[in-house]
Order: C-alpha cells, then structure tokens, then sequence
C-alpha cells in the first residue's frame, strides 16, 4: 500500500453528530489538523504516531482519523470518556463513499446505550 | 400341389368313373327294355326312375370333378400365397434384423456421444477452475499494485501505567474478507 495520508482531526464535542465520515469538499480535507504521508505501508513494516495528550479538565475526547490510499479510503472514529477516573475507548471504522462499517471496538466499561450503536 | 383323389387315383380317373356308372346304368337300362317288351305299368316307372338316377349320378360325378378341379385351383392360389407369405416372412425377418442393428448402432452413437459429453463437462470443469486460477492470480497482480482488499487503520494504543494522559496510535493492515466486528 503506497501514498497513504493519514489525517487526524480533533472532533472536540461534535462525536456524535459526525455520521458522514466522507470528505464533503476539499476545504474540509484543509480544516484537518493534522496530516502524515506514510508512503507503502507493507508488514513487518511499523508506524507509530503520538503520542496524543488527553485532557485533564474533561472527561470526554473525540478523534477522527483519515486514511486514503490507492484501493480506496478509511475513516475511523475514537471516543476516549473518562469512567471512574479511568479513560475508556470506543472506536469505529468505516470504508468507502458508503461508510460501510467494517470494524468497531469498545471497552467492556463504555457506556454504549450513551452513543446510540456504540 | 395336392389333389382330392379317388382310391388312389387322380381327379382324372373321375371321368373313367362316370364312363362305369353310365355303362352301368346303360346295362341296367337294356335290362328294363326287354321288360318293356312286356309292357306292365311298373316297368315303365322302373324305366324312368332309372333314367332318373342315371341323370343323377352324371350330375353327381360331373359336379365332384369340377369341386376337385376347383379345390385344386385353390390349393394353387393357397401354395403361391404360402410361398409369398414365405418370401414376405424373410423380408420381414431381414427387415428387423435391420432394425435391430440400427438400434444397436444407435445406442452405441448415444453412448459415445455420452462420454463425450462427459469428457466437455470435465474440460468445462477443468477450464471454470483455471478461470478462477487466472481471475485470482488478476487479483493478486491488481492487489500488488493498488493494495487489493486490503486496508489499513490505526490501533490505539490506551494510556498506560503512570503517564494515563495520553495515547499512541499504531498503523495495522487487515485484508477485507478477514475483518471483524468486534
């Protein structure tokens, strides 16, 4: 897999209204924070990206990942909420201009029922 | 060719009989006429009942030769039949003889033609698994170039020990027909 950008946008208190995760116009794609070119990513090949702060003064932090490559595009949502003063994680990751959702994780202590299908 | 026969003998000899019987009866009539010479009544009943039965037997004798010349025309008509009916029975006896070797022929022909149906079917068989040899290996080639149906996400890395301010996040590849939801 050759020319991959991965692009990281901070969602802030956004998480659960962004459904769409396709570019809608290239002045999005420009809005995000933070770019990476990455080129052929081929194993045992290894990339490693942060590290990310998480805030103290909240207990909620959104991300949207973008990843875009020759067969096509990813996007992948991270939630990080803090339980019992413990950060926990729910993510999702969709494919194509359909948003198919292909993956999806969650720690036993996200509360789901909060964020709809999660 | 069968003939009706007499003692014996031919239907000719049927003649030869009529010749006695009238002789006969010609003899008998002789008899009567110097019974005549006397003239009583009854010999002149005697007289025509002879005649009578003379006529008779003539007519008898002349009908039964031509019955037997008539059944002998027949037995003719009927042995050239049979013979017909011989021949046609040969033909017929030819003719599914025939049959029966064109029907032998044509369930070989089936049969062959059978096997080779089989023999299509299995190159048919053969050539569908080679197409999808050649449309996988097309895959792998266009997969080679463009990343096929993989894809690539990020592993998140989840705060850890002391430092659970923060986060790493870690490029992993997954082929499509392997993802899961977990």
């Amino acid at each position: 897999m050759e020319n991959i950008h991965a692009k990281q946008e901070e969602i802030r208190q956004k998480w659960g209204t962004l459904d769409d995760p396709v570019f809608e116009s290239y002045k999005q794609l420009e809005s995000l924070k933070e770019t990476h070119i990455i080129g052929t990513f081929v194993p045992p090949r290894n990339v490693l990206l942060g590290p990310y702060p998480l805030p103290d003064n909240s207990d909620n932090r959104g991300y949207e990942i973008r990843i875009t490559a020759r067969n096509g595009f990813i996007a992948q949502q991270i939630h990080f909420l803090k339980v019992d003063g413990k950060w926990v994680m729910a993510e999702k990751i969709f494919k194509g201009p359909k948003a198919e959702v292909i993956q999806q994780f969650f720690d036993p202590q996200f509360p789901r029922n909060k964020w709809g299908s999660w | 060719m069968e003939r009706l026969r007499l003692f014996g003998w031919g239907s000719e000899m049927y003649y030869v009989a009529l010749v006695l019987v009238v002789s006969g009866y010609l003899g008998t009539v002789m008899v009567a006429w110097q019974s005549v010479q006397r003239r009583t009544g009854t010999t002149y009943w005697a007289l025509f009942s002879i005649l009578l039965g003379a006529f008779g037997a003539a007519w008898i004798a002349v009908d039964a030769s031509r019955s037997t010349q008539q059944l002998s025309s027949k037995s003719d008509t009927i042995a050239q039949l049979q013979g017909k009916l011989a021949a046609r029975s040969g033909e017929i006896a030819q003719s599914q003889r025939d049959l029966r070797e064109k029907a032998e022929l044509e369930v070989e022909a089936q049969k062959v033609l059978r096997q080779k149906s089989d023999k299509i079917a299995e190159l048919n068989r053969l050539l569908a698994i080679k197409s999808d040899e050649i449309a996988s290996l097309s895959r792998d080639i266009a997969g080679s170039v463009t990343g096929g149906g993989s894809y690539c996400y990020f592993g998140v890395s989840k705060p850890l020990g002391t430092r659970t301010d923060h986060f790493y996040l870690q490029l992993l590849r997954e082929e499509e027909s392997t993802h899961s939801m977990m």
